[in-house]
């Protein structure tokens, strides 16, 4: 199921023989693999004490030998169930967590020798922890921040503006940052981790747990950013309209493993060889039997959905047309959570929170 | 070098604005310094009512030591253990990543994040009772008492640093170590006697096993000029203790955090 790499490795290869950095990719990963060793035991009084004398280990291999390139410019979306390995990929990449095999080149360089040079140009976003100073009014954080990354006080002036601006930030600046919405929060995160301009944005869940609204303003935002100052983002979200939205791009992971890289349209392409034939009828066509030509999505009055092979669709289609009264119909691509969902065995960690955003998503491609 | 002044003392001016949202927890606490004082100044007296000395230690002596005690203990909660229990608190929840994301040698940062400056009272109370004792005992602070009194003084915040950093270190290993800080202060609390009360093996642990006697015992005794009657060449001594320490922790630092594979997503 997994597909080679992007090819962009070969002419980087290439590229280095030559000694040049034209056209090297941004982001080089290349076999990378993370191993956990975590201490295990089973529930219960006895199992403690004996694991006090006797610690056993389980190994977990959170990453396996994963490999991909990213242009300058591009954003990527890493799509896949909890646990998959997404965190643990972009902690390697930014620096945080050395490999227990493989390479990685960021920026032309090692993340995890954690240079100075390197960390300033990168950024770490981490939607479910918060780096800002909670008794503090985020002003005051995001003056720290530019003390710790050394920025020049009419350049941070500037970019404050900049992305106070874009963010529509001005009213909270001075409250503390305990009395803020978790969306007005997040807000906050975005505009510390993007001060000292970096290049290289990791986005580890940037909408979790904000409304609608709010992610799809994050979203804009972080659309806006990657056009005006052409950031490299790779992104990671639970929510799908985060990447039909943002990613021309997917890598899905799963158990460690790249189960495919390339674009979005791609995608359903590959996993799910189904469309959808949704019609809309002019009359009740009691007794009909639909479950003979697909599976039945829903039916409702005298809208009907149905799940049909992809070879089966346009003969499918010939038949609802010649039998029923059709008003209206359209031949869909399945939804992309389906899409996941089905690849991943069912368990796609599609949260009932899904719905509402898989809506919007389907909305936003008619 | 003045690069990391300049966020110090950044990071002074943030907590001082903390400081300012929690004020009436600080009148209390500064209340409670006078209060600890007073009554360590007790103990000496119930002691000294009984007897002229131990020792050699006269109450002079040991109003130096209770003294520097008490500012060595300031020093300790003006920036060591504020900052440790902040670096375990990230190991724990993970937001240590944060700390190691910037662009700033993480070991500076994460002992320099946090002040609480009003323990500076500990200080300059320590500082009046050790003053007071030494001008009894000696009837003047000489400049060279002074000096060694400073170097022996620095040499104990760099070991007590360093012992504070491979405890919080440790934690890469074991998330959870509670207490810790109790630990820390019950062992302390031996600081506040002079080492020569002790029995000679006990003396002999406290100076080289754990070195209390470089903490407390040895800059009191430096700053009424009576050091190398502890330990030979006490500043020397004590300096390179320090350095050793800070070098010792520093790799276990460096060490651990090749380790650490952060408090899972």
């Amino acid at each position: 199921m997994r597909l080679p790499s992007c090819g962009c490795c070969a002419i980087a290869v290439r590229c280095r023989f030559w000694e040049s950095r034209i056209d090297m990719p941004l982001i080089e990963v290349d076999n990378l693999s993370k191993t956990f060793r975590v201490p295990e035991r089973e529930g219960g009084f006895l199992a403690a004490i004996r694991s006090v004398f006797n610690r056993r280990f389980r190994q977990v291999h959170a990453v396996r030998g994963v490999s991909f390139c990213v242009e300058p410019g591009e954003i990527v979306g890493f799509l896949g169930p909890n646990g998959a390995g997404k965190t643990t990929t972009l902690k390697m990449l930014s620096g945080l967590l050395h490999p227990t095999s493989g390479t990685a080149t960021v920026l032309g360089d090692v993340p995890w020798r954690r240079h100075s040079e390197y960390l300033r140009r990168i950024s770490m976003l981490m939607g479910q922890r918060s780096q800002l100073q909670w008794d503090l009014p985020a002003l005051d954080s995001f003056m720290v921040h530019a003390a710790v990354y050394n920025i020049p006080k009419d350049q941070y002036r500037q970019r404050l503006d900049k992305l106070v601006e874009m963010l529509e930030l001005g009213p909270v600046l001075k409250k503390q940052i305990r009395t803020l919405s978790l969306g007005e929060r997040m807000k906050c995160e975005i505009c510390v981790s993007l001060l000292h301009g970096p290049e290289v944005l990791f986005l580890d869940e940037p909408t979790i747990g904000v409304d609608i609204t709010m992610q799809a303003r994050i979203r804009d935002f972080i659309g806006d950013y990657n056009r005006r100052y052409g950031a490299t983002i790779i992104l990671t979200s639970h929510y799908m309209a985060d990447v039909t939205a943002l990613c021309k791009r997917v890598i899905v992971i799963d158990q460690g493993r790249i189960l495919f890289d390339g674009q979005l349209e791609a995608l359903s392409e590959k996993l799910a060889p189904f469309k959808v034939i949704a019609i809309d009828l002019d009359a009740d066509t009691d007794g009909y039997d639909f479950a003979a030509l697909g599976d039945v999505l829903a039916k409702e009055d005298r809208k009907v959905k149905l799940r049909v092979p992809k070879g089966a669709a346009a003969s499918v289609t010939g038949r609802l047309l010649r039998e029923l009264p059709v008003l209206d119909l359209t031949i869909e691509d399945p939804p992309i959570e389906d899409v996941i969902g089905r690849a991943f065995g069912g368990s796609s960690g599609v949260g009932p929170e899904e719905e509402t955003s898989a809506a919007e998503s389907q909305g936003g491609d008619r | 070098m003045a690069r990391g002044l300049k966020l110090m003392w950044l990071f002074i001016r943030v907590s001082l604005q903390n400081l300012a949202a929690y004020r009436f927890d600080m009148y209390a606490r500064i209340g409670m310094a006078f209060m600890h004082v007073g009554y360590e100044l007790l103990g000496v007296w119930i002691i000294f009512n009984r007897t002229n000395e131990i020792r050699g230690w006269t109450v002079y002596h040991m109003l130096v030591l209770v003294g520097v005690f008490r500012m060595v203990a300031g020093g300790i909660r003006i920036i060591i253990v504020p900052n440790m229990r902040l670096l375990l608190q990230d190991i724990h929840n993970g937001k240590l990543d944060f700390v190691l994301l910037k662009p700033v040698n993480a070991q500076f940062l994460v002992s320099v994040r946090e002040f609480v400056v009003w323990r500076f009272t500990d200080v300059l109370l320590g500082a009046s009772v050790a003053l007071y004792g030494c001008v009894k005992l000696t009837g003047t602070v000489s400049p060279e008492a002074l000096l060694r009194f400073s170097v022996t003084l620095t040499a104990a915040f760099a070991i007590v640093y360093s012992v504070w950093l491979m405890l919080a270190t440790a934690c890469f290993w074991f998330v959870r170590i509670e207490n810790i800080e109790m630990v820390f202060w019950n062992v302390f609390e031996a600081g506040r006697y002079p080492i020569v009360i002790y029995r000679p093996w006990v003396q002999g642990l406290l100076t080289f096993v754990i070195p209390l006697a470089f903490i407390t015992t040895v800059p009191a005794a430096a700053l009424s000029g009576e050091d190398s009657k502890i330990v030979p060449y006490a500043p020397v001594v004590a300096t390179a203790a320090g350095v050793c320490m800070l070098l010792v922790s520093s790799w276990f630092w460096r060490f651990g955090l090749r380790r650490y594979s952060g408090a899972s997503a």
